[in-house]
């Protein structure tokens, strides 16, 4: 079971060890060996998502589909329900057709179901994004932005000495304590 | 130059055989300095363009519809063409970012955010002309659904509602999908710049600061953004066409029109890119991001959704030969060889004929070249969709009211000013914000290394 948040900020506290790297490669080797060792929570900073990273920090699969699938699931349901409301509150005879014609309607529920799938998608984007940085403990550095990746274990379960080994084997540029 | 290869320029020396990460951030600040002379110049005469078309609908606005050569059974005329062939050219960002990012197709990653750009921008543009056309612009906001005192609603049956719904929709998704993937670039770029830019840039960056729980929400996110916008794009022209097929005119009322319309605004919008991006990645220094590669895969596009195309004019006129309608063979014999005859062939020329050029690696490869294909194409696929418009409404069922629409001359500086509105600010969007997807091209050179250490293994 993951800590709750209190507990994960009362760790960030404590600091950790910060390993900053040059390549992914050398990143993901020296996260892979952390975890080996038992350093379940590793985190990174990095310029782009580099997937051999991603594959050792061994993160489970974001659930930003399912609610994207509810959020376009009730715009389709909108879209029907909106068109077929207002053809009934206000009754208009178009050529015969009938008062609720589904057919036609679909436009408009396809239409919805892209944009509130759309709306939603972008807010849990957000809200994931804000969420992960509430929770992690990296030092705000620019050059993780730039061309460096930074590696954080937090001070729970850095070992010291072993995981700074670890990381200097693994390539690591730089290798330093952060409060 | 690979983006590897210019990786070696800038990047941070890293242990033999573990790759560095390439310095993506230098060329893409170079190139939002102030403009060059020949810039100015352009943003200056696309800005002088876009207020005569202001000014000219002003006078339309003063004097009414009636400063338009619209009529009785012409009540189409450029303005419709106008907002087809624009919507058609916001096609193009829509399929390089999204279509081509679901088939892991990795040259759009030096293009897209320029195709995405365009995109936008053009939809907006698009947007203006049902306003125009509406004729008292105060009261388009009839044409959505709103509640209001007398309990009237709009007609949903209408494919012109359903106009409203796709376009709507596809400027926001474009728009969110533009501004979602430029946060970690304007995140990369905020310490990179100064002054109100770097303000700019925070704020837009929302606090963005790389961290692997960001990339995961941003990258799953990104994949639906791009599942979502795969079928809009397809669903937007294919309900513009519908505007035009629900109708029972000869020459509108068939069920070809929405692949046919699709195709054409993906070649449209490929060939407005290609024209945009020659120019502009000489102007903005960018010529070793984008590169001669990327020109040939985006001149294959144009190719191959010409022969879409050229498909799809014979099988009108085929269907129109064999279908057994007599008025329907009238009207095509009309496009071909009635009054509007020199715009279809020229059409014909501008994009069946000359993009077969491309079939030659040689006008794939050189920026004149392309060009020489892809101007004409813009061309043509304006014209396309005037021939569709006026040839029908000219030479309806009811040979009375057949007549010639002739444009006025505010109709033709509206349009004139459109294409002014279009440059003008995208020339000023390439300047403030990152044209290039700089976490994309880092990741692709990437990409490329693990490529070349598996080939060497």
């Amino acid at each position: 079971m993951p800590p709750e948040a209190p507990e994960l900020a009362r760790r960030e506290k404590g600091g950790g060890l910060l390993a900053v790297f040059d390549s992914p490669h050398d990143a993901a080797r020296a996260i892979a060996s952390l975890r080996q060792r038992g350093c379940d929570d590793v985190r990174a900073a990095m310029p782009a998502p580099y997937p051999e990273v991603e594959r050792a920090l061994g993160r489970s699969p974001s659930r930003i589909g399912w609610i994207t699938f509810a959020g376009g699931l009730a715009g389709a349901c909108f879209g029907y329900l909106f068109t077929s409301w207002t053809s009934v509150d206000w009754p208009l005879n178009i050529g015969g057709r009938p008062l609720v014609s589904l057919v036609p309607y679909t436009v408009i529920g396809f239409e919805c179901m892209i944009l509130f799938g759309a709306l939603t998608n972008l807010t849990a984007v957000l809200i994931g994004a804000f969420w992960s940085r509430w929770r992690r403990g990296l030092p705000d550095r620019a050059e993780f932005a730039g061309n460096r990746i930074g590696v954080f274990v937090p001070a729970a379960q850095a070992g010291d000495a072993p995981c700074e080994a670890l990381c200097r084997e693994a390539g690591a540029v730089e290798v330093s304590h952060v409060a | 130059m690979s983006h590897r290869e210019l990786a070696t320029a800038g990047a941070t020396p890293a242990a033999a055989g573990t790759p560095a990460i390439p310095d993506i951030e230098t060329p893409v600040v170079a190139s939002m300095g102030l403009p060059g002379p020949i810039l100015w110049t352009l943003i200056v005469l696309s800005g002088a363009a876009a207020a005569l078309g202001g000014w000219c609908w002003s006078v339309q606005i003063q004097r009414g519809m009636v400063v338009t050569g619209l009529q009785n059974t012409e009540g189409w005329g450029v303005y419709i063409t106008n907002f087809v062939f624009w919507v058609g050219i916001a096609h193009c960002g829509t399929l390089v970012s999204a279509i081509l990012f679901l088939f892991r197709a990795r040259f759009r990653t030096a293009v897209y955010r320029a195709a995405e750009m365009m995109t936008v921008i053009a939809v907006t543009t698009a947007g203006l002309f049902p306003i125009l056309h509406v004729g008292r612009p105060w009261f388009a906001y009839w044409l959505f659904p709103y509640p209001n005192q007398r309990h009237l609603w709009v007609n949903f049956k209408s494919p012109l509602l359903w106009d409203v719904f796709a376009v709507s929709t596809y400027f926001t998704v474009s728009a969110v999908f533009l501004f979602v993937g430029m946060i970690p670039d304007l995140a990369a770029l905020r310490a990179r710049v100064s002054g109100w830019r770097s303000k700019l840039y925070g704020l837009l960056s929302l606090g963005w600061r790389n961290s692997d729980g960001e990339w995961r929400s941003f990258g799953r996110g990104y994949l639906f953004f791009a599942a979502l916008a795969t079928p809009l794009v397809i669903s937007v022209h294919s309900v513009v066409s519908w505007d035009f097929a629900m109708a029972i005119l000869p020459g509108w009322h068939s069920t070809l029109f929405a692949p046919y319309f699709v195709a054409g605004a993906i070649f449209s919008g490929v060939a407005m890119l290609i024209t945009l991006l020659i120019p502009l990645r000489r102007a903005l220094g960018l010529s070793d991001l984008i590169t001669r590669h990327h020109l040939d895969m985006l001149g294959q596009l144009v190719l191959f959704t010409s022969l879409i195309v050229a498909y799809s004019y014979g099988t009108e006129f085929f269907l129109a030969a064999f279908g057994g309608t007599a008025l329907e063979r009238s009207t095509f014999a009309y496009r071909a060889f009635g009054s509007y005859a020199p715009f279809f062939w020229t059409m014909v020329f501008c994009n069946c004929i000359n993009p077969m050029l491309l079939f030659f690696k040689r006008f794939r490869t050189t920026t004149a070249g392309l060009l020489w294909v892809c101007i004409p194409v813009n061309v043509g696929m304006w014209l396309e969709r005037f021939v569709i418009i006026a040839t029908s409404l000219s030479h309806n069922q009811e040979p009375f009211t057949w007549r010639i629409y002739h444009p006025s001359l505010y109709e033709a500086g509206i349009t004139l000013g459109s294409f002014g509105w279009f440059f003008f600010w995208y020339l000023i969007l390439v300047k403030v914000m990152p044209s290039l997807s700089i976490a994309e091209l880092k990741e692709s050179a990437h990409g490329e290394d693990e490529e070349v250490v598996a080939h060497a293994a």
